[in-house]
């Protein structure tokens, strides 16, 4: 492993014929699972996946856009 | 040896005093932006350049200033938009060839520029549809660095970035899903300002990525980016995100001078990883901020590594969605580059993107603790110095996977976070050019966040404007 940038280099460079390539491969249904293997491995996408929502984290919520307008205020309790 | 900056506030300062109108000042803009391009390797900073409309509204600008009865520190500035924004009769091309019906009305943002006076003289270049943090565009237009034509500006709002950076303009409009303002700001040595997520409403805007898009200035100074800020900022109905923002918070009293009694956190398991010549900068800037008087301090923060793969899950899966309708009919017309990352993107299950999501709510969480005990965090805005551009790459477009990695680094957690951040000119890595500086605060600090980056300016050292630089102050005056 190199390092390029300041960062672990695992190799994902693509231009020319080596980008036409690639992308014959990426927009073909039955090709397409090999350059995404290859992507989510040089993207460390397994370090999301690995971490585990247990414990005190396991009612945390997906970071979503908020879905309802802010109420208005509202006196007293429940 | 490098000139001054022409700020909008020296350019306003001029107008109040008489001694420049905007006509003047607008008609040099319009002249140095179509110059720019006439030179064996074009600056490729504008799309499009707006004379007639420019020069209307300069006329308007210059009686207003004349009555006394100017709109305020934008009156009379020429500015410029990044081409992902409506301008009414204009296209907005989204740095695509196919995008060229003219927009009917202008975006939100144009329509609040034009209502504090801003002259818009042009559009500017991008990264095609904002998918990358280069600039390099091969089917529509690079834009180059002005400190160095042979470099890339960094993206994508490339061509906002050279067109300030080059003096064509003291402040441009950019907008940002990764870094988009900052990086390119970095690169070419000026400010970008990226604020809360949803204080800037995007609506009629191109949208690449719902829940990371900002948009936001890139200008000569922190005050011009305050300036445009505060002229853009606020709810608008045509964005859910931007309806439940409080007010902007007057600036906040610092001390009489210097960064005393500021807080600022960084962290060395970040801050570090990033090229010999930027560390070096990194670590000269935080020694400047510990001599103008701020605590400067190491803090450790989980998550880090998650940042980078939860940007591009997110980025990646929201982007491929906001491209499908448009790929339907137009997939040859966008660039390979661009088609591969489109179609690894829509790879991206819902399970993936969820717990990713997941994820990103405990980097956001992370960011807060940290936001919660500083006023900000300093990181530099790119592990890189803006390379050169390969030839290869300026043909057919290019995917690098560790350039981008570079270039985002630092800058992706703002987007990830929603939380205000700020790149400035930092100490320059000699020979390579310019390096900037990221400031992050905590959610809706925006006037805090720019009080400090201010007084962070002021004691830095001040940034060298490029060889070829047009003050249009002085390229006002030697006209009249």
């Amino acid at each position: 492993m190199s390092k390029k940038n300041g960062v672990a280099s695992q190799g994902l460079l693509l231009n020319g014929g080596a980008l036409k390539a690639a992308l014959l491969v990426a927009e073909n249904p039955l090709l397409r699972g090999m350059m995404r293997a290859r992507f989510f491995e040089q993207l460390q996408i397994d370090k999301v996946m690995e971490v585990e929502m247990k414990g005190d984290d396991a009612g945390v919520r997906p970071a979503l856009l908020p879905w309802l307008p802010a109420g208005p205020a509202q006196g007293g309790g429940r | 040896m490098s000139g001054r900056w022409c700020t909008a506030s020296r350019l306003t300062t001029a107008y109040a005093d008489g001694t420049l109108d905007p006509v003047a000042v607008t008609r040099a803009s319009l002249e140095a932006a179509r110059a720019s391009d006439a030179s064996l390797v074009p600056l490729g900073a504008f799309v499009v350049i707006t004379d007639k409309l420019a020069s209307e509204a300069a006329a308007l600008s210059a009686a207003r200033w004349r009555a006394g009865a100017s709109l305020g520190p934008l009156d009379g500035v020429p500015v410029a938009i990044k081409d992902m924004t409506d301008l009414a009769g204009f296209a907005t091309t989204d740095g695509t060839t196919y995008r060229n019906s003219p927009a009917r009305r202008d975006s939100v943002v144009v329509e609040r520029l034009r209502a504090a006076g801003a002259i818009i003289v042009g559009k500017t270049s991008l990264h095609e549809v904002g998918l990358g943090g280069t600039g390099i565009n091969p089917g529509h237009i690079t834009a180059r660095n002005p400190h160095d034509r042979r470099r890339l500006t960094g993206g994508s709002s490339s061509g906002s970035a050279a067109a300030v950076a080059a003096g064509l303009v003291p402040i441009a409009l950019g907008s940002d899903a990764g870094g988009s303002i900052r990086i390119p700001a970095g690169l070419c040595g000026v400010t970008g300002l990226k604020g809360t997520f949803g204080r800037v409403p995007t609506s009629r805007s191109a949208t690449l990525c719902w829940s990371l898009d900002h948009m936001g200035p890139i200008g000569a100074s922190v005050d011009d980016c305050l300036a445009f800020f505060k002229a853009i900022a606020g709810p608008d109905t045509g964005d859910e995100a931007s309806l439940n923002q409080p007010p902007m918070t007057s600036e906040p009293a610092l001390g009489r001078d210097g960064l005393s009694g500021v807080r600022v956190a960084w962290c060395p398991q970040w801050g570090d990883e990033a090229d010999a010549g930027v560390r070096q900068s990194f670590h000269d800037a935080l020694d400047a901020l510990r001599l103008g008087g701020a605590t400067v301090e190491e803090v450790t923060i989980p998550y880090l590594e998650q940042v980078r793969p939860v940007g591009y899950m997110t980025l990646g899966a929201e982007a491929a969605a906001s491209q499908a309708p448009y790929l339907q009919d137009h997939r040859s017309d966008y660039g390979a580059d661009s088609r591969l990352l489109l179609a690894m993107g829509g790879t991206v299950t819902a399970v993936e993107y969820l717990h990713a999501q997941r994820v990103r709510t405990l980097i956001r969480r992370a960011f807060l603790q940290v936001l919660s005990n500083y006023d900000v965090f300093a990181t530099p805005t790119t592990a890189c110095v803006a390379p050169i551009i390969s030839e290869k790459s300026l043909k057919g477009g290019e995917v690098d996977s560790d350039l981008n990695a570079a270039l985002a680094r630092y800058s992706f957690a703002g987007n990830l976070t929603g939380f205000p951040a700020i790149s400035i000119p930092g100490p320059i890595d000699e020979g390579e050019g310019p390096v900037g500086l990221q400031l992050m605060a905590g959610p809706w600090q925006e006037a805090r966040l720019c009080a400090i980056a201010r007084r962070a300016a002021e004691i830095l050292p001040e940034p060298a404007t490029p060889e070829g630089y047009v003050d249009l102050m002085e390229a006002a005056r030697a006209q009249a």
